[in-house]
């Protein structure tokens, strides 16, 4: 896990609003900057959980997606700019990142979780925060998180739907105890307002530093679901499954 | 006795409504309760709640109140119980 490293007088400027907040303190801080997190794919969800980690001064942030900013991307990814049409999202992603907050250190991945470098990827981390758009890039991370005995906080979100969940290896039930298989009916392309995913990233981002920092209650064996048509949070109790191939063997 | 079911994300889209009543002999359960959905929305909905045997797939989620139930989970519903039927999401 992350180790604490010292504060330096700049440090305490930026930081000293989140710092006033009594679990967390000067300790808290110090972890953050000891830690590192890697976010996979940084759309509308993802680059708002890093954008916000970077801002509370995560110590190393690893982004990891592929491909060039689209015209579509620009309503809800808020790293991406108009003027990066074209090229890649992960440039535009880092570049706002150290612009925010050129005291951490952001290190983009230009491609998504595979089979090839997932294990490299979550190794390279404290916790991993997964957002892909896809069941399969997700499972792979979850895989790799939990056999690394890694925490992996999990958000998604369809049209004004979101959850979010903390996988604490052995503690709650893994990715793959709730989605047994590949869901065949989603599809890649998906109704979305960046308020509702933005909203999704916050409460990910905050699970992230309480992760880290050791405070604060996670949503282990929790699953945020929460509605904004309707403005419904509901907390629901999920379960592991006992022969689930992914965290079956690990003892709760 | 009469049953609340909510529905959430693509199960929504396929209902067509956020959630509606359904009335049930005493003592259902679970899967007569999503084999009641099923009938009343035997298109989209069904096909994404249950497989050709008749079994509800494995990536939907069920709820009774705040607690996840599995399929072949034995629990006898109260009246005026809410049942969420989540789809999965992945988003992001």
């Amino acid at each position: 896990m992350a180790q604490r490293v010292a504060l330096t007088a700049a440090d305490r400027a930026r930081y000293e609003w989140q710092m006033w907040t009594p679990e967390f303190g000067d300790a808290g801080q110090e972890t953050l900057k000891g830690s590192s997190v890697l976010v996979s794919r940084c759309g509308g969800l993802g680059g708002v959980v890093a954008y916000e980690l970077a801002a509370a001064g995560i110590g190393r942030l690893v982004i990891a997606h592929a491909g060039n900013v689209k015209p579509s991307d620009l309503n809800r990814q808020l790293l991406m700019t108009t003027d990066w049409l074209g090229k890649p999202r992960v440039e535009s992603a880092c570049r706002r990142l150290n612009e925010l907050n050129p005291d951490i250190t952001v290190v983009g991945e230009a491609a998504n979780i595979t089979e090839e470098n997932a294990a490299r990827l979550v190794g390279d981390v404290d916790v991993v925060v997964s957002a892909a758009p896809l069941f399969c890039e997700r499972f792979l991370l979850n895989r790799e998180a939990v056999r690394q005995g890694k925490i992996m906080v999990d958000a998604a979100m369809y049209d004004t739907f979101a959850t979010v969940t903390t996988v604490v290896p052995g503690q709650g039930p893994c990715l793959s105890c709730l989605y047994p298989e590949n869901p065949p009916a989603w599809k890649r392309e998906f109704p979305v307002f960046g308020a509702t995913s933005g909203t999704a990233a916050c409460i990910a981002a905050m699970e992230a530093i309480k992760a880290i920092a050791g405070f604060g209650r996670l949503l282990a064996g929790e699953l945020l679901v929460f509605d904004l048509a309707n403005l419904s949070f509901r907390k629901m109790k999920v379960k592991r499954n006992p022969a689930c191939p992914v965290c079956g063997h690990l003892r709760g | 006795m009469k049953i609340n079911v909510d529905y959430v994300a693509q199960f929504k889209d396929a209902a067509g409504c956020a959630g509606e009543t359904f009335n049930l002999t005493d003592g259902a359960g679970i899967q007569e309760v999503v084999r009641a959905v099923a009938t009343a929305h035997a298109g989209r909905l069904a096909e994404l709640l249950l497989d050709a045997a008749g079994v509800l797939r494995s990536s939907a989620l069920l709820f009774v109140g705040d607690d996840q139930v599995e399929w072949d989970e034995a629990c006898s519903l109260r009246d005026g119980a809410t049942v969420t039927l989540m789809a999965p999401l992945a988003g992001g």
